[in-house]
């Protein structure tokens, strides 16, 4: 029971720091919105099948509002070095991130509760159709970004150019998470049935997700000592 | 009297090097502590002092050396020794948009603490800090960071007490507070060590002294063995000479 309890201790921790500052999830909101307003009145003007792109529209916007708040969640550990103390403390390091990837994913998904509504609506999609798949589809890609992201800002935030450094890095290790979410989110779009047409797509990202979430536990102890 | 040292070390650092890239910080440092004894590593900036305290508290692997708790490995140990260790350094640990009654209370519930609020209430109490406790660390002092930071280390009771350079920010009655908690720990039996540059401080509330330069330790003793104005001679002839 005690990995469960750290685990909630710290992701309690991460939500009443981000709602003392807003920092990351504010950042991350305007901007998702900006660029889904922006891009709904702008496309449809130039292209008459706007609702093509609309996957590949939402997911762009997903993985860059990520990158925002995962630049920020280990600038804060690294502030005054807190991060050590927390390594100092009796939780397991695999522990620690599962804490911060979790976080993370709370966050991206607070995210998606607003931009994806505000973007469907403006893009006329029938909402009562499409939430119900996008929502299994946008917790799997969300749950990939998350688990990558954490990691891999882990790794930058050491570095003098973090800011630049985690899309850089973390942009080609995402790309299957990308496709198989833009693939299955275009399914969605197009009315047709994911269960008969993207079942290898989702077993694809459940796979991708497990797989980073055990790489990135067994090795973040590792990644700590860095930092 | 070193066998016997040994013997009844807790806290054991054997041939410790560390090197950062090409760079040798420590090189064989070797140290021993014991329950109920309170070793004060003096030194100046550069020395090693910081290197050394956070290997001996496991955030840092050394390059070659052991470091054992209890006749353990204390990186084999994992948590069973981070538990009881308490560490203070130049950076305070907190979370500056948290208020510092969140901050106890968060590493606290990570320790396993039962009773959390009855012990940061104790503590702040004790640090003359009570007032402020729910105020955000962003608008504390360097002084109150300091004092906060003294209790997040001391907050779960740890068996093995590490302070580098705890006089950092703190004014005078901040000094006696933690002077006078650190001579109550010590007779519990607790393990105490703390590194300065501030001979005067330092070897007041010392019962055992050591000098590090370039990585090495370049003298020790008991306490008794050795007058204030001895040490200020012997640091200033050693690190003389070891800087030209």
């Amino acid at each position: 029971m005690k990995p469960f309890k750290d685990l909630f201790i710290l992701i309690k921790k991460d939500i009443l720091n981000e709602l003392k500052t807003g920092g990351a999830l504010i950042s991350m909101l305007i901007f998702s919105l900006l660029v889904v307003v922006i891009f709904s009145f702008t496309l449809e003007l130039i292209l008459p099948k706007v609702k093509l792109l609309g996957a590949v529209l939402i997911w762009m916007t997903i993985i860059f509002a990520s990158v925002i708040g995962l630049n920020y969640s280990f600038s804060v550990e690294k502030e005054n070095a807190a991060i050590k103390a927390v390594m100092l403390t009796p939780v397991d390091r695999g522990v620690i991130y599962m804490g911060k990837m979790l976080s993370n994913l709370i966050f991206i998904l607070i995210i998606e509760l607003f931009t994806v509504p505000v973007f469907l609506l403006f893009s006329n999609y029938p909402l009562m159709k499409v939430i119900p798949p996008l929502t299994i589809i946008l917790m799997l890609g969300t749950a990939g970004i998350s688990s990558v992201g954490t990691i891999l800002s882990a790794i930058s935030t050491s570095t003098k150019r973090r800011d630049i450094l985690l899309p850089i890095i973390l942009f080609p290790i995402i790309i299957p998470v990308l496709i198989g979410s833009i693939r299955c989110t275009e399914i969605i779009f197009l009315g047709r049935s994911l269960r008969e047409e993207a079942g290898n797509w989702i077993a694809m990202l459940g796979a991708y997700d497990i797989l980073f979430i055990v790489v990135s536990f067994l090795i973040f102890e590792f990644v700590l000592e860095e930092l | 009297m070193r066998l016997k040292r040994a013997l009844m070390a807790t806290l054991k650092a054997e041939k410790i090097k560390k090197y950062f890239g090409q760079r040798k910080v420590l090189s064989n440092v070797n140290l021993q502590l014991e329950n109920g004894e309170l070793y004060v590593l003096f030194g100046p900036n550069g020395s090693g002092k910081t290197t050394f305290t956070l290997i001996i508290s496991s955030l840092l692997k050394p390059t070659e050396g052991l470091v054992t708790f209890e006749n353990k490995d204390i990186y084999k140990q994992d948590a069973s020794y981070r538990k009881k260790v308490g560490l203070l350094t130049h950076s305070t640990f907190l979370y500056e948009n948290l208020t510092g009654f969140e901050n106890l209370k968060f590493y606290g519930a990570l320790y396993g603490i039962l009773d959390i609020k009855r012990r940061i209430d104790e503590l702040s109490l004790l640090f003359e800090i009570e007032t402020r406790m729910n105020e955000s660390v962003r608008n504390f002092s360097r002084g109150m960071k300091q004092r906060l930071s003294i209790i997040r280390t001391l907050i779960h009771n740890p068996e093995v007490i590490l302070m580098d350079e705890p006089y950092t920010g703190l004014d005078e009655i901040g000094v006696q507070i933690l002077e006078g908690q650190l001579s109550n720990y010590r007779k519990s039996g607790k393990v105490i060590f703390m590194t300065t540059h501030n001979l005067l401080r330092g070897y007041g509330i010392a019962t055992r002294i050591g000098i590090l330069s370039r990585g090495r330790i370049l003298f020790e003793s008991d306490k008794k063995k050795i007058e204030r104005n001895e040490l200020n001679e012997i640091y200033r002839r050693l690190i003389r000479n070891e800087t030209f």
